[in-house]
């Protein structure tokens, strides 16, 4: 297998006030792709902040990053916002889903985002969206739905335009545990089917008992990497 | 205001406007009155005697300006006969004499009554001669109730011994005032002169030029509190939406897409509330024009502007389509320029903090 993320002592270092917090302290990783894997540790090891350096929202302080094969240690905003756009999904641990949209809307918006035509896009979320239940849901805006159902539709926003990589940062944080082992069931499944790389941040023991991987990390550091 | 001057244009005996006595004679006043219509500009003004004297009865006296005027014209062009209260404006009497309420009450005069008037006539002589009182004029402000009394042009002449007249007043649009008087004043007519209404009212004209300023300032302020007004709008809705923008930037929308996408939205909301604005400023404006605000109303008395004490008191409101486009082009660029900062902060914004926000 082709290694989709390959970081190299990087570093993270954020100002609080006048006293600088180590958040990575040169983190080596590489994930091939199709993996399932999750970054664990407790709270303020460095997980979300390694994950949001591999999905190009932050950047390093030192150290370097590929991802699908291209360095995006040193991105622009807008070419940071359009590798994501092209190459990564997320899941977030508070959903984001857009509130004024259905989820459908939500669902296909980074398909639009794309410029994928309207027909399409149905062709690709309708099914996507019955695969995980909520054909029935679809046009019901996010407050009308359960955490664990706009979960659902943020994994299917995540994986609906078949990016390499679908970060989902706590997932399963906010859910209840039958709800976490049914959505984890779901990204399990659409990882063996579709072939995409799942990288995850999460101490719950229903994620670690899913993943092929768990890297350990805390205090910045890589303390632990077995498959 | 044309009209509390008396007319766009003023014709009178040369000296007449500043002396305002009744010797000052306007000659010519024919030709002058027959070049105005042949300009074809005049919108009518009777040519008048105005007299300064003194009203007897044998309770009273009373100082007073008596316009001699044809009752036809003078009502369509100042309407004082709304506001008659009895009598009427005027009856077949050889002299009849409409008077404010006050002045016959302290005349003790009614219709009917003899007044007697003493004038200088045109060749500086005292005369006196008899009126009956034949209409009363209330508006319950002094300029109307203790204000001019009317008469008719010839008895006006007959008693001040005048074969002339006192003035014209030419009432036109502003923009054929100039001609007007250019047209008068090539009749190169002695003892003549011409006055725009602005050269006759220095101090009204002073009053509108000050009260314009005062209301460009005005305006100027209420544009800045509007620039201000947005740009802290625009801020706040940055602050509400920073998690949602933070998750569009995270899910690939540029950094110039999320900064057109807040102008965008400021120009829809720009343009939503210039229509509605528009609807709300016909509304007033409709009652405006339709209803007036009578302003002797709400003083209470007479209502008077740079000295003039105003014939018409009720303001009406007039739409100046030059200034409602300026205003409605300026607002939405204030808009746009107010949301450009917003607009620009929120696309340096970073994905990953912008999402914590909040959170």
């Amino acid at each position: 297998m082709t290694t989709i993320i390959e970081a190299k002592a990087i570093e993270r270092t954020y100002m609080q006030g006048e006293v600088p917090v180590h958040a990575l302290r040169g983190v080596d990783l590489q994930i091939s792709s199709g993996e399932f894997t999750v970054l664990s540790g407790p709270s303020g090891s460095g997980k979300t902040t390694l994950l949001n350096i591999v999905g190009c929202i932050d950047e390093s302080t030192a150290g370097s990053i590929h991802v699908t094969g291209r360095d995006v240690t040193r991105l622009t905003r807008s070419q940071g916002a359009e590798f994501r756009l092209d190459h990564i999904g997320f899941v977030f641990q508070a959903y984001n889903l857009l509130p004024v949209l259905t989820a459908y809307e939500n669902a296909e918006f980074v398909l639009m985002l794309k410029g994928v035509a309207a027909g399409e896009r149905k062709k690709i979320v309708e099914p996507l969206l019955e695969r995980v239940g909520l054909k029935d849901m679809m046009h019901r805006r996010p407050h009308q739905l359960s955490g664990g159902q706009q979960q659902r539709v943020a994994v299917v926003r995540a994986i609906a335009s078949k990016p390499s990589i679908v970060l989902a940062d706590e997932p399963t944080a906010n859910l209840d545990s039958e709800t976490s082992t049914g959505l984890l069931d779901i990204m399990a499944e659409l990882n063996n089917e579709f072939g995409i790389t799942f990288l995850f941040s999460s101490h719950d023991e229903i994620v670690l008992e899913r993943a092929r991987r768990i890297v350990r990390l805390d205090s910045g550091h890589v303390v632990e990497d077995a498959a | 205001m044309p009209r509390a001057a008396g007319g766009n244009a003023l014709i009178h005996g040369k000296g007449y406007w500043e002396a305002q006595t009744n010797e000052k004679v306007l000659e010519g006043a024919a030709r002058s009155s027959t070049r105005c219509r042949n300009a074809r500009r005049q919108s009518g003004r009777p040519p008048a005697v105005i007299l300064e004297g003194l009203l007897s009865t044998s309770a009273s006296s009373a100082a007073i300006r008596i316009y001699g005027v044809d009752p036809k014209v003078e009502t369509e062009f100042g309407n004082t006969a709304r506001y008659l209260v009895r009598g009427d404006f005027f009856n077949n009497e050889d002299a009849p004499l409409v008077l404010g309420a006050k002045t016959a009450k302290t005349l003790n005069v009614d219709l009917g009554d003899r007044v007697v008037l003493t004038v200088t006539d045109a060749h500086g002589e005292m005369q006196r001669a008899l009126f009956y009182v034949s209409g009363v004029l209330q508006a319950g402000a002094a300029s109307v109730d203790d204000g001019p009394a009317y008469t008719t042009l010839a008895a006006a002449q007959k008693a001040a011994g005048m074969n002339g007249i006192t003035q014209i007043g030419v009432l036109s649009d502003e923009a054929s005032q100039d001609a007007i008087k250019a047209a008068v004043l090539a009749l190169n007519a002695p003892n003549t002169e011409v006055l725009t209404w602005q050269e006759a009212m220095p101090d009204l004209v002073g009053f509108i030029k000050l009260d314009a300023a005062f209301g460009d300032l005005y305006g100027i302020i209420v544009f800045i509190v509007v620039v201000f007004a947005v740009m802290n709008t625009f801020l706040m809705i940055v602050m509400e939406r920073i998690r949602e923008l933070g998750l569009l930037a995270a899910l690939g929308l540029k950094p110039r897409q999320i900064a057109l996408l807040l102008i965008y939205e400021s120009f829809l909301m720009a343009v939503v509330a210039i229509a509605i604005g528009f609807g709300l400023g016909y509304l007033g404006h409709f009652t405006l024009k339709t209803v007036g605000i009578d302003m002797a109303d709400l003083y209470g008395t007479d209502v008077q502007m740079g000295g003039v004490t105003m014939v018409d008191t009720v303001v009406r409101s007039k739409i100046n389509i030059t200034r409602w486009v300026n205003a409605t082009l300026s607002v939405l660029a204030l808009v746009m320029l107010g949301a450009v900062y917003p607009a620009f902060k929120a696309s340096r914004m970073n994905p990953s903090q912008s999402m914590r926000f909040f959170q």
